[in-house]
Protein backbone atom coordinates (compact mmCIF):
# COMPACT_ATOMS: atom_id res chain seq x y z
CA UNK A 1 0.00 0.00 0.00
CA UNK A 2 1.34 3.73 -0.88
CA UNK A 3 -0.58 6.47 0.50
CA UNK A 4 -4.04 4.38 0.46
CA UNK A 5 -3.09 3.38 -3.06
CA UNK A 6 -2.99 -0.39 -3.71
CA UNK A 7 0.68 -0.86 -5.77
CA UNK A 8 0.03 -1.45 -9.43
CA UNK A 9 0.65 -5.89 -10.03
CA UNK A 10 2.32 -7.54 -12.87
CA UNK A 11 -0.17 -10.31 -14.07
CA UNK A 12 0.70 -13.58 -13.17
CA UNK A 13 1.02 -16.28 -15.95
CA UNK A 14 -1.16 -18.41 -14.06
CA UNK A 15 -3.98 -15.73 -13.81
CA UNK A 16 -3.33 -14.71 -17.43
CA UNK A 17 -4.06 -19.44 -18.59
CA UNK A 18 -7.29 -18.92 -16.19
CA UNK A 19 -8.54 -15.58 -18.08
CA UNK A 20 -7.20 -17.07 -21.56
CA UNK A 21 -9.88 -20.26 -20.90
CA UNK A 22 -12.83 -18.28 -18.90
CA UNK A 23 -12.59 -16.49 -22.27
CA UNK A 24 -13.93 -19.63 -23.79
CA UNK A 25 -16.60 -20.58 -21.83
CA UNK A 26 -18.02 -16.70 -21.66
CA UNK A 27 -21.41 -16.82 -22.58
CA UNK A 28 -21.33 -13.52 -24.38
CA UNK A 29 -20.06 -14.01 -28.29
CA UNK A 30 -16.08 -13.29 -28.19
CA UNK A 31 -16.94 -11.95 -31.44
CA UNK A 32 -19.26 -9.97 -33.59
CA UNK A 33 -20.01 -11.03 -37.39
CA UNK A 34 -20.21 -7.83 -38.93
CA UNK A 35 -23.76 -8.92 -40.75
CA UNK A 36 -21.69 -8.42 -44.23
CA UNK A 37 -20.51 -11.85 -45.74
CA UNK A 38 -17.81 -9.93 -47.65
CA UNK A 39 -16.25 -7.88 -44.80
CA UNK A 40 -16.33 -11.51 -42.49
CA UNK A 41 -15.19 -13.32 -45.32
CA UNK A 42 -12.13 -10.94 -46.35
CA UNK A 43 -11.05 -8.85 -42.94
CA UNK A 44 -12.66 -11.26 -40.04
CA UNK A 45 -15.61 -10.01 -37.63
CA UNK A 46 -15.64 -7.34 -34.90
CA UNK A 47 -13.80 -7.94 -32.47
CA UNK A 48 -14.24 -7.25 -28.55
CA UNK A 49 -11.58 -4.43 -26.67
CA UNK A 50 -10.91 -3.07 -30.52
CA UNK A 51 -11.25 0.20 -32.01
CA UNK A 52 -12.92 0.11 -35.92
CA UNK A 53 -11.93 3.48 -38.10
CA UNK A 54 -13.99 3.66 -40.94
CA UNK A 55 -12.44 6.44 -43.19
CA UNK A 56 -14.18 8.11 -46.77
CA UNK A 57 -14.43 11.51 -48.09
CA UNK A 58 -17.45 13.22 -47.74
CA UNK A 59 -20.75 12.22 -49.21
CA UNK A 60 -19.14 8.56 -50.02
CA UNK A 61 -21.08 6.68 -47.95
CA UNK A 62 -19.29 6.68 -44.29
CA UNK A 63 -22.88 7.08 -42.01
CA UNK A 64 -24.47 4.84 -44.49
CA UNK A 65 -22.10 1.89 -44.37
CA UNK A 66 -21.72 2.46 -39.83
CA UNK A 67 -25.32 2.64 -39.61
CA UNK A 68 -25.57 -1.15 -41.85
CA UNK A 69 -23.25 -2.62 -39.65
CA UNK A 70 -25.20 -1.21 -36.51
CA UNK A 71 -28.55 -2.01 -38.13
CA UNK A 72 -26.96 -5.33 -38.51
CA UNK A 73 -26.07 -5.95 -34.87
CA UNK A 74 -29.30 -4.84 -34.03
CA UNK A 75 -31.01 -7.29 -35.59
CA UNK A 76 -28.30 -9.93 -34.61
CA UNK A 77 -29.91 -9.12 -31.49
CA UNK A 78 -26.56 -7.07 -30.00
CA UNK A 79 -27.11 -4.04 -28.23
CA UNK A 80 -26.18 -1.20 -30.48
CA UNK A 81 -25.19 2.21 -29.40
CA UNK A 82 -24.82 4.96 -31.68
CA UNK A 83 -23.64 8.04 -31.16
CA UNK A 84 -24.69 10.78 -34.16
CA UNK A 85 -22.83 13.82 -33.65
CA UNK A 86 -23.64 14.73 -37.61
CA UNK A 87 -27.37 13.69 -37.98
CA UNK A 88 -30.97 14.10 -35.95
CA UNK A 89 -32.64 11.17 -34.85
CA UNK A 90 -35.58 11.07 -37.17
CA UNK A 91 -32.67 11.11 -39.53
CA UNK A 92 -31.29 8.36 -38.38
CA UNK A 93 -34.64 6.76 -38.64
CA UNK A 94 -35.92 7.62 -41.92
CA UNK A 95 -32.62 5.62 -42.90
CA UNK A 96 -33.58 3.19 -40.55
CA UNK A 97 -36.93 2.88 -41.96
CA UNK A 98 -35.22 2.53 -45.47
CA UNK A 99 -32.90 -0.33 -44.34
CA UNK A 100 -36.68 -2.45 -43.02
CA UNK A 101 -38.52 -1.78 -45.81
CA UNK A 102 -36.45 -1.63 -48.91
CA UNK A 103 -39.71 0.13 -50.86
CA UNK A 104 -39.22 2.75 -48.97
CA UNK A 105 -37.19 5.81 -50.85
CA UNK A 106 -34.88 8.41 -48.43
CA UNK A 107 -36.26 11.56 -50.94
CA UNK A 108 -39.92 10.25 -49.91
CA UNK A 109 -39.21 10.27 -46.23
CA UNK A 110 -37.59 13.42 -46.19
CA UNK A 111 -39.48 15.47 -49.05
CA UNK A 112 -42.97 14.31 -50.09
CA UNK A 113 -45.99 14.84 -48.29
CA UNK A 114 -47.15 11.68 -46.22
CA UNK A 115 -50.69 10.60 -46.36
CA UNK A 116 -52.68 9.63 -43.38
CA UNK A 117 -52.13 5.87 -45.11
CA UNK A 118 -48.84 6.25 -45.05
CA UNK A 119 -48.18 7.45 -41.72
CA UNK A 120 -50.63 4.48 -40.31
CA UNK A 121 -48.00 2.16 -42.11
CA UNK A 122 -45.00 4.14 -40.80
CA UNK A 123 -46.40 3.57 -37.71
CA UNK A 124 -46.77 0.20 -37.95
CA UNK A 125 -42.95 -0.06 -39.53
CA UNK A 126 -41.69 2.11 -36.64
CA UNK A 127 -43.27 -1.07 -33.97
CA UNK A 128 -40.78 -3.39 -35.96
CA UNK A 129 -38.43 -0.92 -35.87
CA UNK A 130 -38.06 -0.13 -32.55
CA UNK A 131 -36.83 -3.63 -31.53
CA UNK A 132 -34.02 -3.11 -34.09
CA UNK A 133 -32.79 0.83 -33.47
CA UNK A 134 -29.85 1.32 -32.16
CA UNK A 135 -29.66 3.72 -28.71
CA UNK A 136 -28.92 6.99 -30.47
CA UNK A 137 -27.01 9.96 -28.50
CA UNK A 138 -26.84 13.24 -29.62
CA UNK A 139 -24.10 15.50 -27.81
CA UNK A 140 -20.90 16.24 -29.33
CA UNK A 141 -18.80 16.79 -26.03
CA UNK A 142 -16.53 14.10 -25.80
CA UNK A 143 -16.33 13.31 -21.57
CA UNK A 144 -20.47 13.23 -22.12
CA UNK A 145 -19.83 10.58 -24.94
CA UNK A 146 -17.45 8.58 -22.60
CA UNK A 147 -19.42 9.02 -19.32
CA UNK A 148 -22.67 8.42 -21.11
CA UNK A 149 -21.26 4.79 -22.33
CA UNK A 150 -19.99 3.91 -19.31
CA UNK A 151 -22.90 4.00 -17.28
CA UNK A 152 -25.22 2.63 -20.51
CA UNK A 153 -23.01 -0.24 -21.21
CA UNK A 154 -21.65 -3.43 -18.61
CA UNK A 155 -18.88 -4.31 -19.34
CA UNK A 156 -18.02 -7.50 -21.77
CA UNK A 157 -21.65 -7.60 -22.85
CA UNK A 158 -23.18 -8.07 -26.25
CA UNK A 159 -23.06 -4.39 -27.04
CA UNK A 160 -21.51 -2.44 -29.76
CA UNK A 161 -20.76 1.16 -29.83
CA UNK A 162 -20.89 3.22 -32.96
CA UNK A 163 -19.40 7.02 -33.24
CA UNK A 164 -20.41 9.18 -36.41
CA UNK A 165 -17.96 10.61 -36.65
CA UNK A 166 -14.75 11.40 -34.82
CA UNK A 167 -13.72 15.16 -36.42
CA UNK A 168 -16.93 16.01 -34.96
CA UNK A 169 -16.49 15.49 -31.22
CA UNK A 170 -15.66 18.64 -29.19
CA UNK A 171 -13.96 18.49 -25.93
CA UNK A 172 -14.12 21.80 -23.14
CA UNK A 173 -11.22 21.35 -21.20
CA UNK A 174 -9.27 21.04 -24.33
CA UNK A 175 -10.87 24.09 -26.81
CA UNK A 176 -10.25 24.23 -30.32
CA UNK A 177 -7.62 22.65 -31.58
CA UNK A 178 -8.27 20.43 -33.61
CA UNK A 179 -5.46 18.01 -33.36
CA UNK A 180 -5.65 17.80 -29.74
CA UNK A 181 -9.32 16.89 -29.39
CA UNK A 182 -9.25 14.30 -32.05
CA UNK A 183 -6.01 13.02 -31.10
CA UNK A 184 -7.44 12.75 -27.35
CA UNK A 185 -10.62 11.30 -28.43
CA UNK A 186 -9.22 8.42 -30.26
CA UNK A 187 -7.30 7.51 -27.20
CA UNK A 188 -9.84 7.40 -25.63
CA UNK A 189 -11.96 5.51 -27.94
CA UNK A 190 -9.64 2.80 -27.79
CA UNK A 191 -9.49 2.98 -24.19
CA UNK A 192 -12.96 2.69 -23.75
CA UNK A 193 -13.03 -0.30 -25.96
CA UNK A 194 -10.80 -2.41 -23.96
CA UNK A 195 -11.83 -1.70 -20.77
CA UNK A 196 -16.06 -1.86 -21.60
CA UNK A 197 -14.33 -5.21 -23.46
CA UNK A 198 -16.29 -4.17 -26.23
CA UNK A 199 -16.02 -3.31 -30.34
CA UNK A 200 -16.18 0.26 -31.14
CA UNK A 201 -16.71 1.66 -34.43
CA UNK A 202 -16.04 5.04 -35.12
CA UNK A 203 -15.98 7.04 -38.30
CA UNK A 204 -13.52 9.57 -39.63
CA UNK A 205 -12.80 12.02 -42.54
CA UNK A 206 -9.99 11.71 -45.22
CA UNK A 207 -8.27 14.50 -45.84
CA UNK A 208 -8.68 16.05 -49.50
CA UNK A 209 -5.07 14.84 -50.71
CA UNK A 210 -7.10 11.65 -51.85
CA UNK A 211 -8.60 13.73 -54.25
CA UNK A 212 -5.74 14.75 -56.57
CA UNK A 213 -4.96 11.15 -56.63
CA UNK A 214 -5.69 9.71 -59.86
CA UNK A 215 -5.13 6.26 -58.75
CA UNK A 216 -7.57 6.93 -55.77
CA UNK A 217 -6.31 4.07 -54.02
CA UNK A 218 -6.57 4.90 -49.91
CA UNK A 219 -3.32 5.70 -47.31
CA UNK A 220 -3.35 5.92 -44.03
CA UNK A 221 -1.89 9.13 -44.14
CA UNK A 222 -5.53 10.26 -45.88
CA UNK A 223 -6.67 10.07 -42.35
CA UNK A 224 -7.97 13.91 -41.33
CA UNK A 225 -6.79 16.04 -38.19
CA UNK A 226 -4.55 12.85 -36.40
CA UNK A 227 -2.24 10.69 -36.96
CA UNK A 228 -3.34 9.43 -33.76
CA UNK A 229 -6.24 7.82 -35.20
CA UNK A 230 -4.39 5.76 -37.63
CA UNK A 231 -1.96 4.37 -34.12
CA UNK A 232 -4.63 3.30 -31.47
CA UNK A 233 -7.41 2.16 -33.94
CA UNK A 234 -6.87 -2.14 -34.35
CA UNK A 235 -9.00 -1.72 -37.49
CA UNK A 236 -8.78 0.80 -40.19
CA UNK A 237 -11.40 0.56 -43.12
CA UNK A 238 -11.01 2.92 -46.39
CA UNK A 239 -14.18 3.49 -48.50
CA UNK A 240 -14.33 4.88 -51.51
CA UNK A 241 -17.27 4.75 -54.58
CA UNK A 242 -16.13 5.05 -58.36
CA UNK A 243 -19.26 3.79 -59.72
CA UNK A 244 -22.50 5.14 -58.11
CA UNK A 245 -23.86 1.19 -56.87
CA UNK A 246 -20.09 -0.19 -55.64
CA UNK A 247 -18.68 1.00 -52.15
CA UNK A 248 -15.00 -0.21 -52.24
CA UNK A 249 -13.69 -1.43 -48.75
CA UNK A 250 -9.57 -0.91 -48.32
CA UNK A 251 -8.49 -2.48 -45.10
CA UNK A 252 -5.53 -0.62 -44.45
CA UNK A 253 -4.89 -1.68 -41.37
CA UNK A 254 -5.63 -4.84 -39.17
CA UNK A 255 -4.42 -5.86 -35.83
CA UNK A 256 -5.78 -9.15 -35.42
CA UNK A 257 -6.14 -10.17 -39.27
CA UNK A 258 -5.02 -9.56 -43.07
CA UNK A 259 -4.14 -6.13 -44.30
CA UNK A 260 -4.43 -4.68 -47.39
CA UNK A 261 -7.18 -6.85 -48.18
CA UNK A 262 -10.74 -5.29 -50.02
CA UNK A 263 -13.75 -6.10 -51.15
CA UNK A 264 -16.89 -4.08 -52.89
CA UNK A 265 -20.44 -3.91 -51.30
CA UNK A 266 -23.68 -3.02 -52.95
CA UNK A 267 -24.55 0.76 -52.37
CA UNK A 268 -28.19 1.58 -53.03
CA UNK A 269 -28.76 5.30 -53.12
CA UNK A 270 -32.57 5.61 -53.30
CA UNK A 271 -32.31 4.17 -50.34
CA UNK A 272 -28.81 4.73 -48.61
CA UNK A 273 -28.49 1.55 -47.81
CA UNK A 274 -24.92 -0.79 -48.22
CA UNK A 275 -25.50 -4.38 -48.78
CA UNK A 276 -23.50 -7.65 -49.70
CA UNK A 277 -23.95 -8.71 -53.75
CA UNK A 278 -26.35 -11.22 -54.07
CA UNK B 1 28.07 5.15 -68.71
CA UNK B 2 25.79 7.80 -69.14
CA UNK B 3 22.05 8.36 -68.75
CA UNK B 4 20.25 8.59 -71.84
CA UNK B 5 17.12 9.68 -73.23
CA UNK B 6 14.86 6.88 -75.76
CA UNK B 7 13.12 8.74 -77.99
CA UNK B 8 9.79 6.80 -78.38
CA UNK B 9 10.07 7.66 -82.44
CA UNK B 10 12.87 5.16 -82.04
CA UNK B 11 10.73 1.83 -81.98
CA UNK B 12 9.23 2.43 -85.01
CA UNK B 13 12.06 3.89 -87.33
CA UNK B 14 11.91 2.89 -90.79
CA UNK B 15 15.91 2.06 -90.24
CA UNK B 16 16.00 0.75 -86.89
CA UNK B 17 12.81 -1.56 -87.40
CA UNK B 18 15.20 -3.67 -90.19
CA UNK B 19 17.55 -4.70 -87.60
CA UNK B 20 17.59 -7.70 -85.11
CA UNK B 21 16.63 -7.04 -81.85
CA UNK B 22 20.38 -7.42 -79.96
CA UNK B 23 20.97 -5.09 -82.70
CA UNK B 24 18.63 -2.70 -81.62
CA UNK B 25 19.50 -3.47 -77.98
CA UNK B 26 23.26 -2.78 -78.57
CA UNK B 27 22.57 0.43 -80.31
CA UNK B 28 20.67 2.08 -76.97
CA UNK B 29 23.42 0.47 -75.08
CA UNK B 30 26.16 2.35 -77.40
CA UNK B 31 24.03 5.63 -76.86
CA UNK B 32 24.75 5.10 -73.05
CA UNK B 33 28.39 3.65 -73.63
CA UNK B 34 29.57 6.65 -76.28
CA UNK B 35 30.14 9.50 -75.03
CA UNK B 36 28.14 12.98 -75.13
CA UNK B 37 29.40 13.69 -78.67
CA UNK B 38 28.48 9.93 -79.37
CA UNK B 39 32.12 9.02 -80.12
CA UNK B 40 33.43 5.38 -78.86
CA UNK B 41 36.43 3.45 -79.34
CA UNK B 42 36.66 0.11 -81.23
CA UNK B 43 36.93 -2.24 -78.16
CA UNK B 44 34.56 -4.75 -78.82
CA UNK B 45 35.45 -6.97 -75.49
CA UNK B 46 35.20 -3.82 -73.24
CA UNK B 47 32.05 -3.13 -75.07
CA UNK B 48 30.50 -6.30 -73.90
CA UNK B 49 31.95 -6.40 -70.54
CA UNK B 50 30.14 -3.15 -69.73
CA UNK B 51 27.09 -3.37 -71.67
CA UNK B 52 25.99 -7.42 -71.14
CA UNK B 53 28.26 -8.65 -68.50
CA UNK B 54 27.02 -12.17 -67.97
CA UNK B 55 25.20 -12.68 -71.24
CA UNK B 56 26.32 -15.05 -74.17
CA UNK B 57 25.67 -11.96 -76.59
CA UNK B 58 27.22 -12.00 -80.21
CA UNK B 59 28.47 -8.34 -80.13
CA UNK B 60 30.38 -8.69 -82.69
CA UNK B 61 27.91 -9.81 -85.16
CA UNK B 62 25.10 -7.28 -83.82
CA UNK B 63 28.06 -4.37 -84.25
CA UNK B 64 28.42 -5.59 -88.03
CA UNK B 65 24.40 -5.02 -88.67
CA UNK B 66 24.63 -1.44 -87.00
CA UNK B 67 27.47 -0.59 -89.97
CA UNK B 68 25.09 1.72 -91.04
CA UNK B 69 24.42 3.69 -88.18
CA UNK B 70 27.86 4.26 -87.13
CA UNK B 71 30.75 6.63 -88.33
CA UNK B 72 34.13 4.92 -88.44
CA UNK B 73 37.38 6.73 -87.89
CA UNK B 74 41.12 5.97 -87.37
CA UNK B 75 42.57 6.90 -84.07
CA UNK B 76 46.41 7.58 -84.49
CA UNK B 77 48.73 5.36 -84.07
CA UNK B 78 46.89 2.31 -84.91
CA UNK B 79 43.55 1.97 -83.27
CA UNK B 80 39.73 2.93 -84.46
CA UNK B 81 36.71 4.75 -83.01
CA UNK B 82 33.44 4.87 -84.24
CA UNK B 83 30.65 8.01 -83.86
CA UNK B 84 26.85 7.49 -83.63
CA UNK B 85 25.43 8.84 -86.88
CA UNK B 86 23.53 11.71 -85.96
CA UNK B 87 23.69 11.14 -82.08
CA UNK B 88 22.62 14.58 -81.22
CA UNK B 89 19.51 14.03 -83.07
CA UNK B 90 18.24 11.20 -80.64
CA UNK B 91 20.60 13.15 -77.29
CA UNK B 92 19.75 16.15 -76.11
CA UNK B 93 21.79 17.12 -74.17
CA UNK B 94 21.45 20.22 -71.29
CA UNK B 95 25.65 20.54 -71.22
CA UNK B 96 27.56 18.16 -73.42
CA UNK B 97 31.23 17.24 -71.87
CA UNK B 98 33.34 17.86 -74.74
CA UNK B 99 34.61 14.42 -76.61
CA UNK B 100 37.91 13.34 -75.54
CA UNK B 101 38.11 10.84 -78.59
CA UNK B 102 37.23 13.37 -81.15
CA UNK B 103 40.28 15.25 -81.29
CA UNK B 104 41.94 12.50 -82.07
CA UNK B 105 40.15 11.11 -85.03
CA UNK B 106 40.28 11.06 -88.68
CA UNK B 107 38.32 9.51 -91.00
CA UNK B 108 38.51 6.74 -92.82
CA UNK B 109 37.67 5.43 -96.55
CA UNK B 110 34.74 3.87 -95.12
CA UNK B 111 33.45 7.02 -93.27
CA UNK B 112 31.74 7.67 -96.42
CA UNK B 113 28.29 6.79 -95.02
CA UNK B 114 25.76 6.05 -97.89
CA UNK B 115 24.71 9.80 -98.23
CA UNK B 116 27.84 10.48 -99.96
CA UNK B 117 30.54 11.81 -98.91
CA UNK B 118 30.46 12.74 -95.16
CA UNK B 119 30.62 16.39 -94.36
CA UNK B 120 31.61 18.42 -91.28
CA UNK B 121 28.08 18.71 -90.67
CA UNK B 122 28.13 15.24 -89.10
CA UNK B 123 30.88 16.62 -86.89
CA UNK B 124 29.31 19.15 -85.58
CA UNK B 125 27.80 18.73 -81.66
CA UNK B 126 24.32 19.79 -80.77
CA UNK B 127 25.29 23.60 -79.31
CA UNK B 128 26.95 23.99 -82.84
CA UNK B 129 23.84 23.14 -84.41
CA UNK B 130 21.50 24.77 -82.53
CA UNK B 131 23.78 27.91 -83.27
CA UNK B 132 23.56 27.58 -87.12
CA UNK B 133 19.83 26.80 -86.32
CA UNK B 134 19.33 30.01 -84.27
CA UNK B 135 21.31 32.21 -86.76
CA UNK B 136 19.57 30.74 -89.66
CA UNK B 137 16.26 31.98 -88.07
CA UNK B 138 18.03 35.31 -87.28
CA UNK B 139 18.66 36.08 -90.78
CA UNK B 140 14.78 35.38 -91.24
CA UNK B 141 15.36 31.91 -92.96
CA UNK B 142 11.92 30.37 -92.59
CA UNK B 143 12.72 27.59 -94.70
CA UNK B 144 13.33 24.10 -92.47
CA UNK B 145 15.20 22.29 -95.31
CA UNK B 146 18.10 25.01 -94.17
CA UNK B 147 18.13 23.32 -90.64
CA UNK B 148 18.72 20.01 -92.04
CA UNK B 149 22.68 19.09 -91.72
CA UNK B 150 23.86 18.44 -95.28
CA UNK B 151 24.78 14.98 -93.98
CA UNK B 152 20.85 13.95 -93.99
CA UNK B 153 20.85 14.88 -97.59
CA UNK B 154 21.12 11.88 -100.30
CA UNK B 155 22.53 13.04 -103.86
CA UNK B 156 19.65 10.65 -105.50
CA UNK B 157 16.51 11.01 -103.94
CA UNK B 158 16.37 13.43 -101.01
CA UNK B 159 12.48 12.73 -99.81
CA UNK B 160 13.42 8.79 -99.42
CA UNK B 161 14.81 6.90 -97.31
CA UNK B 162 18.02 4.53 -98.63
CA UNK B 163 18.71 1.29 -97.39
CA UNK B 164 21.17 0.91 -94.47
CA UNK B 165 21.18 4.72 -93.36
CA UNK B 166 21.07 5.80 -90.23
CA UNK B 167 17.71 7.15 -88.74
CA UNK B 168 17.28 10.17 -89.88
CA UNK B 169 14.90 12.13 -86.91
CA UNK B 170 16.45 15.09 -87.56
CA UNK B 171 13.72 14.93 -90.69
CA UNK B 172 10.59 14.63 -88.08
CA UNK B 173 12.03 17.62 -86.15
CA UNK B 174 11.59 19.61 -88.81
CA UNK B 175 7.88 18.62 -89.49
CA UNK B 176 6.48 20.35 -86.66
CA UNK B 177 7.30 23.66 -88.15
CA UNK B 178 5.80 23.32 -91.57
CA UNK B 179 2.53 21.16 -89.80
CA UNK B 180 1.60 22.07 -86.53
CA UNK B 181 1.76 18.35 -83.60
CA UNK B 182 3.17 15.27 -85.17
CA UNK B 183 0.50 13.31 -86.00
CA UNK B 184 1.42 10.21 -83.89
CA UNK B 185 1.69 12.95 -81.22
CA UNK B 186 -1.61 14.57 -81.53
CA UNK B 187 -4.14 12.01 -79.41
CA UNK B 188 -2.17 12.66 -76.52
CA UNK B 189 -1.25 16.28 -77.17
CA UNK B 190 -5.05 16.75 -76.91
CA UNK B 191 -5.61 14.60 -73.82
CA UNK B 192 -3.11 16.76 -72.24
CA UNK B 193 -3.55 20.08 -73.18
CA UNK B 194 -7.84 19.28 -72.82
CA UNK B 195 -7.25 18.37 -68.47
CA UNK B 196 -5.03 21.94 -68.20
CA UNK B 197 -8.08 23.49 -69.59
CA UNK B 198 -10.48 21.18 -67.74
CA UNK B 199 -8.58 21.87 -64.25
CA UNK B 200 -7.69 25.75 -65.17
CA UNK B 201 -10.54 26.24 -67.02
CA UNK B 202 -8.49 28.08 -69.86
CA UNK B 203 -8.82 27.54 -73.73
CA UNK B 204 -5.34 26.26 -74.78
CA UNK B 205 -5.29 25.27 -78.38
CA UNK B 206 -3.65 22.21 -79.56
CA UNK B 207 -3.74 23.43 -82.94
CA UNK B 208 -0.96 26.12 -81.95
CA UNK B 209 1.60 24.33 -81.40
CA UNK B 210 3.58 27.95 -80.28
CA UNK B 211 2.74 27.56 -76.33
CA UNK B 212 3.09 24.10 -76.90
CA UNK B 213 6.66 23.94 -77.41
CA UNK B 214 7.40 23.10 -74.43
CA UNK B 215 5.26 19.79 -74.37
CA UNK B 216 6.19 18.71 -77.61
CA UNK B 217 9.95 18.45 -76.57
CA UNK B 218 8.79 16.22 -73.87
CA UNK B 219 6.92 14.19 -75.87
CA UNK B 220 9.67 13.98 -78.27
CA UNK B 221 12.23 13.38 -75.92
CA UNK B 222 10.81 10.18 -74.35
CA UNK B 223 8.00 11.50 -71.62
CA UNK B 224 5.16 9.83 -71.41
CA UNK B 225 1.57 11.13 -71.71
CA UNK B 226 1.11 9.46 -68.33
CA UNK B 227 4.01 11.80 -66.96
CA UNK B 228 2.78 14.73 -68.42
CA UNK B 229 -1.22 14.04 -67.20
CA UNK B 230 0.59 13.55 -63.60
CA UNK B 231 2.82 16.55 -63.86
CA UNK B 232 -0.62 18.23 -64.80
CA UNK B 233 -2.14 17.01 -61.63
CA UNK B 234 -0.08 17.16 -59.38
CA UNK B 235 0.90 21.68 -59.89
CA UNK B 236 -2.87 21.69 -60.02
CA UNK B 237 -3.24 20.32 -56.50
CA UNK B 238 -0.33 22.75 -55.38
CA UNK B 239 -0.94 25.81 -57.56
CA UNK B 240 -4.82 25.45 -58.25
CA UNK B 241 -5.81 27.48 -54.66
CA UNK B 242 -2.86 29.95 -55.33
CA UNK B 243 -3.49 33.29 -56.78
CA UNK B 244 -0.15 33.54 -57.23
CA UNK B 245 1.33 30.34 -58.83
CA UNK B 246 -1.83 29.83 -60.56
CA UNK B 247 -0.20 32.58 -63.23
CA UNK B 248 2.08 29.32 -63.83
CA UNK B 249 -0.13 27.14 -64.27
CA UNK B 250 0.76 26.85 -68.66
CA UNK B 251 2.28 24.56 -70.62
CA UNK B 252 4.92 26.52 -71.28
CA UNK B 253 5.77 26.46 -67.56
CA UNK B 254 4.52 23.15 -66.66
CA UNK B 255 6.05 21.28 -69.39
CA UNK B 256 9.71 23.11 -69.67
CA UNK B 257 12.78 21.21 -69.27
CA UNK B 258 14.49 22.93 -66.32
CA UNK B 259 11.40 22.02 -64.04
CA UNK B 260 10.34 19.44 -65.75
CA UNK B 261 11.86 16.13 -63.86
CA UNK B 262 11.51 18.08 -60.48
CA UNK B 263 7.63 18.17 -61.14
CA UNK B 264 7.15 15.00 -62.51
CA UNK B 265 9.31 13.36 -58.94
CA UNK B 266 7.26 15.34 -56.64
CA UNK B 267 3.95 13.81 -59.13
CA UNK B 268 5.59 10.50 -58.11
CA UNK B 269 5.72 10.81 -54.24
CA UNK B 270 2.16 12.35 -53.76
CA UNK B 271 0.87 9.47 -55.37
CA UNK B 272 0.31 11.00 -59.06
CA UNK B 273 0.82 9.17 -62.16
CA UNK B 274 -0.63 5.34 -61.49
CA UNK B 275 -3.92 6.01 -63.31
CA UNK B 276 -3.95 2.41 -64.39
CA UNK B 277 -4.39 -0.30 -61.79
CA UNK B 278 -1.57 -2.71 -61.08
CA UNK B 279 -3.26 -6.15 -61.85
CA UNK B 280 -2.36 -9.64 -60.46
CA UNK B 281 -3.94 -13.02 -60.63
CA UNK B 282 -2.96 -15.08 -57.62
CA UNK B 283 -3.77 -18.22 -56.93
CA UNK B 284 -7.01 -19.86 -55.33
CA UNK B 285 -9.49 -17.21 -57.28
CA UNK B 286 -7.77 -13.95 -55.80
CA UNK B 287 -6.76 -11.40 -57.57
CA UNK B 288 -4.29 -8.74 -56.26
CA UNK B 289 -5.33 -4.84 -57.70
CA UNK B 290 -3.08 -1.74 -56.52
CA UNK B 291 -1.43 -4.06 -53.55
CA UNK B 292 -4.87 -5.05 -52.19
CA UNK B 293 -6.47 -8.63 -52.20
CA UNK B 294 -9.73 -9.39 -53.73
CA UNK B 295 -11.94 -11.88 -54.65
CA UNK B 296 -11.51 -13.34 -58.25
CA UNK B 297 -16.03 -12.25 -58.54
CA UNK B 298 -15.20 -9.24 -56.38
CA UNK B 299 -12.83 -8.29 -59.15
CA UNK B 300 -15.32 -8.97 -61.84
CA UNK B 301 -17.82 -6.81 -60.22
CA UNK B 302 -15.89 -3.98 -59.35
CA UNK B 303 -12.68 -3.52 -61.61
CA UNK B 304 -12.55 -5.41 -64.69
CA UNK B 305 -15.24 -3.73 -66.70
CA UNK B 306 -13.55 -0.41 -66.22
CA UNK B 307 -10.44 -1.72 -66.89
CA UNK B 308 -11.61 -3.57 -70.17
CA UNK B 309 -13.35 0.52 -71.01
CA UNK B 310 -10.20 1.65 -70.52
Amino acid sequence: MQNGKETPKFIEPEEARIRWLKSFDSKAGRYFPSGFKAQDQTVGALLRGTLTVICARPGIGKTAFLFALAYRQARAGVQTYFYNLEMSVEGMWNRLACLQDESLRLKELNEEEISDEKKARLAELSAELVTFSPRFFESTEAREIFAAAQAAIEPSSQSVLFLDYIGLMTDRTIGPDRYKVVTEAARCLSELARRLNIPVVAAQQFNQAIEGRSDKIPNLSDLADSAEISKTASMVLALTREEDDILNVFCMKNRNGPMRVSYGLRFDGPRVAVEDWK
Amino acid sequence: MRKRMIDPGFWNDSKVIKLSIPARLLYVGLWQYADDEGFFLDDIPAIKRTLFPDQKFDVQGSFTELHGFLTEYSVSPHGRAYQITHFCDWQKLNRPTPSKIKPFCTLTESSLNPHGVLTEDSLRTHSEEKRIEEKGREAGSTESDKLIPDSLFTNEEPKSDPPNSPPSSKKKKTVPRRAGIPPELQPSVSRIVGKINELAGAHYHEDRPGALKTLLARLNGGETEADCLAVVEDRWQKWGADKTMIEHFNPTTLFREENFAKYLANAQRNGNGNASSKVEFLDNDRVRVDGFTMSRADYERRYAKRQRDA
